[in-house]
């Protein structure tokens, strides 16, 4: 079944996101992932733009602040949610696996 | 030795990998993409050297801009940031090159790929290629060499528009499973009927003289027109005018260069026509 635009979240979309817990600069954002995840998700730069507008229209992110080109973000509360919402669905499968692999309930 | 080179070059729009693989041979041989106008990409002599390159969209840029927009110029600071620098734009495709063997690609979300793509074609490629199918559709009661040329047009419509959808689709199919799928070569399709037109227009032109000279000023004129109108909305831009602007006075002085174009093949026509039969009066 297609991805649900924005409904279920990529794991590009779900470290942007947690990027924006606090005011972020957009260009500091791929420093901020590869420590965060230890190299382990890298975003590349129309990726990260394309997904910073679709949020912004989606209203899950907004504009904090502006300096010339320079321009933070930071989480709405509808983004918290869709967040939220996707960490709950991680963990969910997370206790599945764990339940059928290692006997856990 | 040349510093510049001068290449036509066809490639559909979409068709990113095609070019991408194009740029990297080319860059290989000592030549760097310096430009792309409406008939040429122009090339700089460089050493041989291994480059990746990206092709990427921005589906909101015009050609008709009187700049490149802050969304652009964000882009290329973000593209710069891992490594990649900007070579060149045109319409809503930009071009970028990285010297590292292992970049981290400019698109890492296959599904936000194919949409950028998708919305970009919807603003030229899409729209060309349905024009010429409705054109070519239009002119299905010509016969002879007309007839064959018309039939072409409307089958490389037909074949340009099919493959794109289709690769759309297994696209955005891969795309689910956080997988890239390259986009079909278009290069070799578009030179063979490139070469087919061409042989069917000189086969046109050559069967007497009069279509001959109509041809060959047609053709000149086209050449002509759209240098012209290049060179107007390059003007344009100079003057920072906005984009609306651009657009109406550009489709301005098209419309009156065709018409003049059209009008003036017809007069020459005429009159050779006419001057040829007088004698039998």
């Amino acid at each position: 079944m297609p991805r649900q635009k924005l409904q279920t979240l990529t794991e590009q979309m779900f470290y942007i996101l947690l990027c924006l817990k606090t005011k972020c600069c957009g260009i500091e954002i791929f420093d901020r992932i590869t420590e965060m995840t230890g190299g382990r998700v890298t975003v590349g730069s129309g990726t990260l733009y394309d997904l910073l507008e679709q949020f912004l229209e989606a209203g899950l992110i907004c504009e904090a602040d502006r300096d010339g080109r320079r321009r933070s973000y930071i989480l709405t509360d509808a983004g918290r949610e869709t967040l939220a919402k996707e960490a709950g669905r991680l963990r969910a499968q997370l206790a599945d696996y764990d339940r059928i692999f290692n006997g856990k309930e | 030795m040349k510093e510049l080179k001068y290449r036509v070059e066809l490639f559909s729009s979409y068709d990113h990998t095609g070019i991408e693989k194009h740029l990297e041979k080319m860059a290989e041989k000592g030549w760097l993409l310096e430009k792309i106008t409406p008939f040429f990409r122009v090339y700089r002599r460089a050493e041989p050297q291994k480059l990746r390159y990206a092709v990427t969209y921005f589906p909101k840029a015009s050609e008709f801009d009187p700049e490149p927009q802050e969304g652009q110029l964000i882009y290329e600071d973000y593209s710069a940031r891992i490594g990649w620098t900007f070579v060149c734009r045109f319409a809503q495709m930009q071009i970028f090159r990285n010297a590292e063997e292992d970049p981290v690609p400019m698109e890492t979300d296959p599904m936000a790929a194919v949409e950028t793509v998708d919305r970009a074609a919807r603003k030229g490629f899409l729209p060309y290629y349905i024009v010429l199918l409705f054109l070519s559709c239009l002119s299905w009661r010509s016969s002879g060499i007309a007839g064959i040329l018309w039939m072409l047009l409307f089958l490389l419509s037909v074949i340009e528009l099919c493959r794109y959808y289709k690769w759309r689709k297994d696209a955005r199919k891969a795309a689910v499973n956080g997988v890239f799928l390259d986009t079909p070569r278009t290069g070799r399709l578009q030179m063979i009927f490139s070469v087919l037109l061409l042989a069917g227009i000189l086969i046109y032109a050559g069967e007497n003289r009069m279509r001959l000279i109509a041809c060959a000023l047609l053709i000149a004129g086209f050449f002509l027109t759209v240098t012209v109108i290049s060179a107007v909305k390059l003007f344009m831009k100079r003057l920072k005018a906005p984009r609306a602007v651009n657009i109406t006075v550009t489709l301005l002085v098209s419309a009156i260069l065709s018409a003049a174009l059209v009008s003036g093949v017809l007069w020459v026509c005429w009159h050779f026509f006419v001057s040829r039969i007088m004698p039998l009066r």
